[in-house]
Parts: structure tokens; sequence; C-alpha cells
């Protein structure tokens, strides 16, 4: 077996040999490359652990040009609480008190379509050791979930398989599920998006980074065995389309026992503080490949691997399996030779298995033996770092002119009229599966574990407390929305950004910092690469225009299985995921969204624009897609933040919900249903203020509105509060019961009245009844 | 009987009493004993005294491999005026400990079954020894399926009748008050625990059911079945009522701002029903512990 390994002797002994880069998925000129980097031509080991790391997935190839905007547009003020940028395995924010977090996003898309159950469960689990790479302790997760067609069979597999999966790996490893999000829409029938957030905390002391440095220290490998599970998940599923069926592509899914990584962070955490580690790295995408050439890169010298030491489940993978294994649950590290015993004891401790495979040394190059016999010799920086970067075409495509001059408007879309099309248009839109409570969902998630869950769905943001002695805390929210993105990618990816920062700032959080997930379609098709670079340019520039930086996030291309559909791509809606974090000095003063009493007075904050381009409405009772989403004014969202902000600090606001999707209409419910409380409201004077119909009032999705309840004898702090900051403001109604009504409704004075408990047990059988 | 002079325990008591502990020698302590009957000052003085000692009890918390919800457990125990400490599963000795908590989690992964390797754990030889002795000892949830592995307690827990973890608020009825962790409750009293579980649905033969139905050995009862229960037992009791296993988790409503929603009150996570089963515990030994003086057993107080 050993004697056919290919070796850097044979290689160079049997130049001309053909080798199957292509099915590697490496194009002809990234191998030609590879061949001119190492003079002579890859060994089988070598072209694996390229044809992985220079996969799109690994080594953001197509969008990387573009990626470094977020650097370029970075200014001094935002990077002040950075401790650790773009580049690492999850950004570092400085929180005060000694206290940091680290965040991050990560897709798992094409193996969720592929295997929904254990697809979305190691989307959780890598995610998960990203955050522990950096030293810090996971301590909560959230999920943002896009499916095809509600309708659709294949829906229900997937919907299931992955709710499935995100709740059992992220239950057994005792991380409360904060929140996320939920969209049906038909552009996401062959690609449904599975991303997965994971914050983890630490003390400033704590940081570990990725570099193996300190020459002659040791390179352990631990945690699961290597198996044959997932080899090229990177380089095959991920950075590719489903063209030649799925059957072929399950091996490459990975199998995930979040039992294993649940022992792994414990015993991480333990070696931290122990200090037994000079460098981390966990093993994702890309396996060994990726970890020993990162590791290798980001430190100080070379490294050596002796790669039989590599303990297996199954002994008859070759060497050129071994790297590429995408086995979950391992995780690597560079530990200084005094330490090894200390480090060993603690593994010990835990029943992990650790295999000592090499050494940190000071030759620049990464060497890889197997059975004594050198089968890799390279840089580790042309894998890891200098990978190839593509300037592709982009181009505006037509058929966005068409999408954009068909508005709401020119297409004439008929609004309801009389108060009979008016209740039946409201009772759609209730049951529409897009607005519908997620509870169905979010109960099979545990939210209470480690018991520092302030908010979580249906909350604006997640609020987890991260000091229980000053009640220090940070919020969480992402954002998204594929309809306004397709009809503009750049105001579609700062819509995303102004939303995950409002969700936020109405908690009464500071947003401090962002995380992105970048799903879009084939990059090499003109009109995609389009949507992203315009994407990316727009949340570039939003992220200064907030002051907010960028920490790390992750892309996911070739989400384009599906045929064309008049002339528009066959592309997944572009989905720029967003995601905002922010501090809350004393998260017992968080807001939370519903309405919490009876009496009190609903303002809604910022102007409501005719804005129905794009919005839930047009496509439930429509089915309409086009014109031009909603203006983002940063300005105003800035100022109203701090209103919020300032209002939940000084503790007069009860309460606060951001308007977005389903716009006035769903916000009024959703408030509603938190704690079935109704409420009264007129619009009358909106409608004159903002010179809009019923309609827009009701279902607009002007960006900037948030509706804030206050007791009636603290209506004059908010006021002074909003004309100090500039934001305009109107009261709407009160909370509750009015007197004389029997029932317990939303009343919408002039336009309908709806009973909360029936409307609220409508929206909860919504999904159950589709999925179950 | 000399209980009825006794202030209740609250825990500004506690705090006070552990200003007392700190004041008092053991010289005093003996004279205080001897003068037990005399005056009602010092009755208080040693009653402060026997809180205080309470205020040290040892709540040993286990954690397997696996276990998730032992920090909530000792932050329980530490709310309700206790000391939480951290036992092993390695570990062969309990440690000084007055009572055991087996907290929840996935043991092991339940890849077997639910609690069925944490049975051979090397500390668990200890907690089934003390607790046949009589040591009090919970067990939440996968704590719960441990101890019917166990056989601590009769019955098991399988899957959901309806197939999913489910995740959610649950009320309950408290059946019975008289076990070392439910005396703080008043008898049918209603409560609000979370409960988050793939395998909570308690089952047994019928001779099972009927036995633990005729020595009042259920203690808590759901309000509305949420996984297919026999008998809506959501927690039980062994003979003695030292062992107590139930599958909603007490600790995850300890502490307003953390804890379950109220409809009725309209308070926003504050209900903190969970508490009383942790401050039950500590009022069980402050009781054991003042028997010598009083003759008085827990049982027969109310606190």
């Amino acid at each position: 077996m050993t004697n056919l390994v290919d070796t850097v002797e044979r290689a160079l002994n049997t130049p001309d040999r053909e080798q199957a880069y292509a099915q590697l998925g490496l194009q002809e000129q990234e191998y030609r490359q590879i061949c001119n980097i190492l003079g002579r031509r890859p060994t089988d080991a070598e072209l694996a652990m390229y044809s992985v790391m220079w996969s799109e997935h690994c080594s953001y190839k197509s969008s990387k040009m573009h990626l470094r905007k977020f650097g370029v547009n970075m200014t001094e003020n935002m990077r002040k609480s950075l401790m650790v940028g773009m580049g690492e395995n999850a950004g570092v924010v400085d929180i005060g008190d000694g206290w940091a977090v680290t965040f991050k996003i990560e897709s798992h898309n094409h193996p969720s379509f592929v295997e929904p159950f254990q697809g979305a469960a190691t989307g959780i689990g890598g995610i998960v050791r990203d955050i522990m790479a950096m030293g810090a302790r996971p301590v909560a997760v959230m999920d943002q979930l896009r499916f095809g067609d509600v309708d659709n069979e294949d829906t229900k597999r997937v919907v299931n398989g992955a709710v499935a999966g995100i709740g059992h790996y992220g239950n057994c490893l005792g991380l409360p599920n904060i929140g996320g999000e939920l969209e049906f829409d038909k552009s996401y029938q062959g690609n449904p998006l599975v991303n997965a957030l994971c914050l983890g905390v630490l003390r400033h002391e704590d940081l570990h980074l990725s570099g193996a440095t300190g020459h002659g220290n040791q390179i352990v490998l631990f945690g699961a065995r290597t198996g044959g599970d997932g080899i090229g998940g990177a380089s095959i599923l991920a950075s590719d389309t489903f063209s030649d069926g799925e059957e072929t592509k399950r091996p490459s899914v990975q199998v995930g026992d979040p039992f294993m990584e649940k022992i792994l962070i414990e015993c991480c955490l333990e070696m931290f503080s122990a200090g037994v580690i000079a460098g981390i790295q966990d093993l994702g995408a890309a396996g060994i490949s990726c970890a020993t050439s990162e590791m290798a890169a980001m430190g100080d010298g070379g490294m050596h691997v002796n790669l039989e030491r590599v303990l297996l489940r199954d002994s008859s993978l070759t060497p050129e399996q071994i790297l590429m294994s995408e086995s979950q649950e391992r995780m690597m590290a560079a530990v200084p030779t005094h330490k090894l015993a200390e480090f060993m004891a603690i593994a010990d401790r835990w029943d992990v298995e650790t295999a000592i495979i090499g050494q940190v040394n000071g030759s620049g190059r990464l060497t890889i033996d197997y059975h004594g016999q050198q089968i890799v010799n390279i840089d580790p920086r042309t894998a890891a770092i200098a990978s190839p970067v593509y300037d592709r075409p982009y181009k505006r495509p037509l058929w966005q002119d068409y999408l954009n001059s068909h508005s709401v408007q020119i297409d004439a879309l008929k609004r309801p009229t009389t108060p009979q099309e008016m209740l039946e248009t409201a009772m759609k839109m209730l049951q529409w599966p897009n607005l519908a409570s997620k509870k169905w969902v979010t109960d099979q998630y545990d939210r209470y574990v480690q018991g520092n869950t302030v908010l979580s769905m249906p909350d604006d943001a997640g609020v987890v407390r991260i000091d229980e002695s000053t009640g220090l805390g940070v919020a969480i929210s992402t954002d998204s929305n594929g309809r306004f993105t397709k009809l503009d990618p750049r105001e579609g990816a700062r819509l995303a950004l102004a939303e995950a920062y409002l969700n936020v700032a109405t908690t009464g959080a500071k947003p401090l910092a962002v995380t992105d997930c970048l799903n879009f379609g084939n990059p090499e098709q003109t009109d995609t690469m389009w949507q992203l670079v315009e994407a990316i340019e727009g949340l570039a520039d939003g992220c200064r225009e907030l002051e907010i930086p960028v920490t790390g996030g992750n892309v996911s291309l070739y989400n384009s299985t599906g045929s064309a559909e008049n002339g528009v791509n066959s592309s997944i809606n572009p989905t720029p995921v967003v995601g905002v974090l922010g501090v809350i000095e004393n998260v017992a003063k968080a807001l939370p969204s519903g309405f919490l009493n009876s009496g009190h007075l609903i303002f809604q904050l910022g102007n409501t624009l005719p804005e129905l381009d794009g919005s839930v409405w047009a496509d439930c009772v429509h089915g309409h897609l086009g014109g031009m989403p909603p203006i983002v004014d940063y300005d105003m969202i800035k100022r109203i933040g701090n209103v919020l902000m300032d209002g939940a600090r000084l503790g007069f606001i009860k309460s606060a919900h951001d308007i977005s999707d389903g716009g006035f209409f769903q916000a009024l419910f959703e408030c509603a249903f938190r704690r079935q409380i109704g409420c009264r409201v007129k619009l009358d004077a909106l409608k004159r203020r903002d010179n809009i119909d019923d309609t827009e009032a009701l279902f607009s999705e002007s960006v900037g509105r948030v509706l804030v309840m206050v007791d009636p004898s603290d209506e004059k702090f908010l006021t002074v509060l909003c004309v100090q900051y500039n934001v305009p403001y109107i009261i709407l109604g009160t909370t509750g019961k009015h007197v004389d009504e029997p029932e317990n409704t939303v009343f919408v004075e002039g336009l309908f009245e709806i009973n909360v408990d029936n409307a609220k047990n409508m929206s909860e059988d919504i999904l159950p009844n589709k999925f179950e | 009987m000399a209980s009825q002079d006794l202030p209740p325990l609250t825990s500004d008591r506690l705090v006070s009493a552990y200003n007392t502990l700190l004041e008092f020698d053991k010289r005093e302590l003996d004279t205080l004993k001897s003068e037990f009957d005399s005056t009602s000052v010092v009755k208080t003085r040693l009653f402060d005294y026997t809180i205080a000692q309470a205020a040290c009890v040892r709540v040993g918390i286990v954690v397997f491999p696996g276990t998730l919800d032992d920090q909530d457990a000792a932050r329980a125990v530490r709310l309700s005026g206790a000391n939480p400490i951290p036992l092993w599963h390695a570990d062969s000795s309990l440690g000084n400990v007055d009572a055991v908590i087996l907290p929840g989690g996935f043991s092991y992964g339940d890849y077997l079954r639910c609690g069925a390797i944490s049975r051979f754990a090397p500390i668990m030889e200890k907690v089934v020894d003390a607790a046949r002795a009589g040591m009090p000892v919970l067990g939440i949830c996968n704590g719960f399926q441990i101890l019917t592995e166990t056989h601590l307690l009769p019955g098991a827990l399988s899957r959901n009748s309806h197939q999913k973890f489910i995740c959610k608020e649950q009320t309950l009825s408290v059946v019975n008050t008289e076990t070392s962790w439910t005396s703080d409750f008043e008898e049918q009293q209603i409560v609000t625990f979370p409960l988050k579980n793939g395998e909570g649905r308690f089952v047994a033969d019928e001779k099972t059911i009927n036995r633990l139905e005729a020595e009042g050995r259920v203690v808590f009862r759901y309000t509305d079945n949420p996984n297919g229960s026999i008998a809506n037992i959501a927690g039980i009791t062994n003979e003695k009522g030292n062992v107590v296993g139930l599958m909603p988790h007490p600790e995850h409503a300890v502490e307003a701002g953390f804890g379950t929603d109220d409809r009725q009150s309209n308070s926003f996570k504050q209900g903190i029903d969970g508490l009383n089963i942790f401050k039950s515990l500590v009022a069980k030994v402050i009781y054991d512990d003042l028997a010598p003086f009083t003759g008085v057993t827990s049982g027969s107080v109310e606190v």
C-alpha cells in the first residue's frame, strides 16, 4: 500500500503523469499555477490540499478582492473596540470590563440540501468550533433559515431535517438558541440557506490565535478520529452547483457527534485556562489540509507532520483522503513541549483522544511524511493565503431594468378599499407563512440553558447576560431581505444592515460590530457577480456610515440550482445576511418587543413612506416582485437608535418593536401576540402627516420605524427625547382593551377589529399544519 | 412545640445569620444549647446559628460528560443560600455533601438510552448508597432518567409522544409537599417551570403506577400533558421522600429577569417558582439540624 504512495520524489521523477485535477474541482489554469509554484507537478497529496484550499469555499477567490473594501472603509473610530479583525477564525470585540466577545455566521447550505439533518447539525458544530478556536466559551447560537416554496413536497423534507438537526446539535451542546430568521421563497427550492451564528465570550487575556508559533512546539490533533466522511466537502459540495444529481454527493456530507463536541469545548476551555496551548485551530472545511497549512502560514516558521500518526476511524483511508476528510469534532493545537504532559492530563480527564502528529520548525515549509516518505513539501502560504484571486467580470443585467420598472404603482396592484376587503387582506397576511409565528421551530430549541438568556425569539434581538455580577450583556440580531436585494443588491445589503442595527438598538443595546454571510448564486455569471459586488460595496459603505466594523464572516456562492424563468437568472434571491452585535450595560433594562401591559401609549417613531415595492403585502396578496426597495436613511437610523438607547437606559420605555416585514400591520400583531394583549389604534393622523393611504400606513415597509410603548405619565419624556434627536414621532393609540369592549382585540379604527387569541392560535398553527 | 417560637426563614434572615455565625464561639454555643428552653432570645440566637450552618449546606452537583445544566443548578443552589459543590463522574467520594443534584443534559450523548451509561459512573455507586441512607437527591431531566436507570426511582422516560424535542414553559401541579425538595410549596400549588427534552414521557407498568398513586409518591403532575406521560406524571419520589426526580427544570426559574412569564400577574420573565425546590432543601437541613434540640423534624414544621 505505502509503496504506491505518490511521493515528492516520485513527482520529480514522473513529471508528465496525468492528474485528475478537474475531478477535484480545480481549473486547468489553477493546476498549471500549482506546478509553477512547486517547480514540478504536485504529488497526489499536494494536489488534494491545493484543491480544497483553493476552493471557492476556503479561498474566497471570487469575492476576496471585493471583500477588501470592508478593510479599506474602516476608520480609526471603528477600529477602537476591535481586538481581532477579519482573517482569523472569528472577529473579537472588546465590550468593556475586561470582557470580549467573538461572533460569526457561517453557511452550511449545500450539505443541508443533500442531507438536511446532518448538514444543518454540522453547520452548528463548525461555527461553534470557530468560536472555541479564539479561546472563547460559546454561549449562544442563532440560525438563519431559508427554504423553498412552503407548498412544495420537498420543502417539508428539508425544513424538518434542518430544524431537527440544528436543535439536536445545539441542544446537546447546551447552547441556548436566541433567535434567527425563517423565510420561504421558491428561489431557495434547490438551494436552501442554512446559516448559523455562534457567540462566544472570553476575558481579554484568554484570546488565542491560530498561528503555529514557537520552534519545537508539538502539533497535537485531538478530539474525534478521522474518518471517510465529508471528503471534498468544501471543494465539491460547497463550490459547485448540483448538476450531476445529488446521490453521488451524499458521502461528502459530514456526520456530527454533539456529545464529542461538548466534551471538546470543556476540554479546550480547561486547556486555555491552564495555559498549555500556544496556538489552536479547528478542523472544518478541508480538514487537516486547512488546519496544517493555515496554522503554518499564520505562524512564525514551518511545520513538519507525520501523517500516519493521525488516529483513524477507517484504516483503509489513503493519505490524500486523510488530508481532505472533514470529519467533525477535531481540533489542532501547537503545544510547548514543557506543557505537553499537562495538556495530555487534561485530555485524559475528558477522555479525549490525542495524537502528536508533528512539530513547529524553522523551515518555512509545510512538510508531510507518510510512513517515512515525503508526500508534501510546500510553502504553506501558497495554499492558505496566496490562493488565486479572480477579478470575475460583472455587469448589471438587463432584466434588472425590467424588474425595477414594474413597481406596485405602475402595475396598479389592487388595494383593499372596503372594510370587507381590508379584513380579507388582514386575514391573508396573518396566514402568510413568512409572517406566521415561528414557535413551531423555536420550541424545538433550548433557549434556557446557561440561565443567561434575557431575550430570544420572538424578540427583535437575542440578548444574553455576560457578567452575572454587573449585568453586562450583549444583543445580537441578523437580517436579510432577499426580495429587496433582488430589486437592488446595493440597497438590499444596506437595508439588511439598517434592520439588524435597529433591532439591536430596539433592545436598548449600543450596536458595536458586524458579521455577514453573503449567500449568492454562481459567480461565473456576470449578473450574479454584479449582485455580489454591489452588495459588498453597499454593506461596506453602510458600515462606514454607521461606524461599526465588519469583524468577519462567510461567503457562500453557487447557490444557483434550478431553471431560469423570464430571463431572470436561476440563482437564489441574493441574500446577504447581516448580523449586528451590540452591548448593553445592564441586561435588566433590555426592552422586550411586545405589549407588556394594558394602558400603555403606542408611539411610532419615524415616517411611513409609500414603499410597497418588494413588500410582503405585494408578495402575499399579488405574488408581485418589482420596483425599487425602500430607501435607507442611516442618519435617521442612528438618531432613532439614540432615542431607544437613552429611553431604555433611563427606564421609561416599557417595550419596543421594530417595524419590518409586513409593515406596521405585522408589527402591531406581533406586539399583541407576545402576551395576548390587544390595542386600539387610529391611523388618520399618520396618514395625514405622511400623505399616505390605508394600505401604505398598514403594509409599507419603510425602514427606520419603531413602535415604542410608554406609560402615559412618561409621554413627555419620550417626546423630549424625540425632539432632542430630531426623530419624527406620533401617538397611534393605546394597548389593552377599551372599557366597554367585551373582547381582547387588535382594533384599528375604521379598518378592522380582530380577536387577538384567535389570531395568535391561527398564526401558531400555520407551520405545524404545513410540516407535521 | 418549641417550633412555634422560631422565626420564619427568609433570605434577609440568612444574611443576618451569616453575621451571627461570625460572632459565635464554641463556648457560647454550648451555653446556648444548655439553656435552650429558657428564653426565646436564646432560641432565636440558636436558630440563627443553625440557619448559618444551613447556609453552609453543601449541595453536590454531579457533572458527567455531556451534562449541560450544571451551572444553572449551581446558581439555583447559591440563590437558595446554600453552597454548590461540583462533583465529577469519575470521583469515588461525595466529599461531605449534604445533598446531591443530578442535573440535566445529555450524559454520554444519551446514545444507548438516556442515563443508561451514567448509572455505571463511579460516583453513582456513592450516590445510590447515600440515597438509600436518606440523603436528599434530586434528579432533573437527564438526572431523573439516571435515577430511574439506577432504580432509585421506578418507571422510565421514553420518547415524547409527538416524537419531537420540545422547549416550553410548563405548568405543573405540586401533588406532594412532604418530600425533602418540596416542603416550601403549598399542596396543589400551580407552578411554572421550563420543560425541554426529547425523551420525557414517563412510563411504568400498571402495578407501579397504582403503587405510586396509592403511596402518594407522585410529586408533580402536568396540568396539560405535553408528552403523553402516564397519569400526567412529571415527577415522583421514593418511599422515604428523600429522592425526587422530575422532567421540568426548576433551576431555570430561580432568578427574576431570567425566569418564566406569568400571564396572571403580567410579569415578564419574573417567574421564580423553581427556587422553592432549593429552598425546601435548605429548610429540610435546618430542621434536621435543629431536631436534636427541639424534637421537631422537617415534616412537622411549616416554614
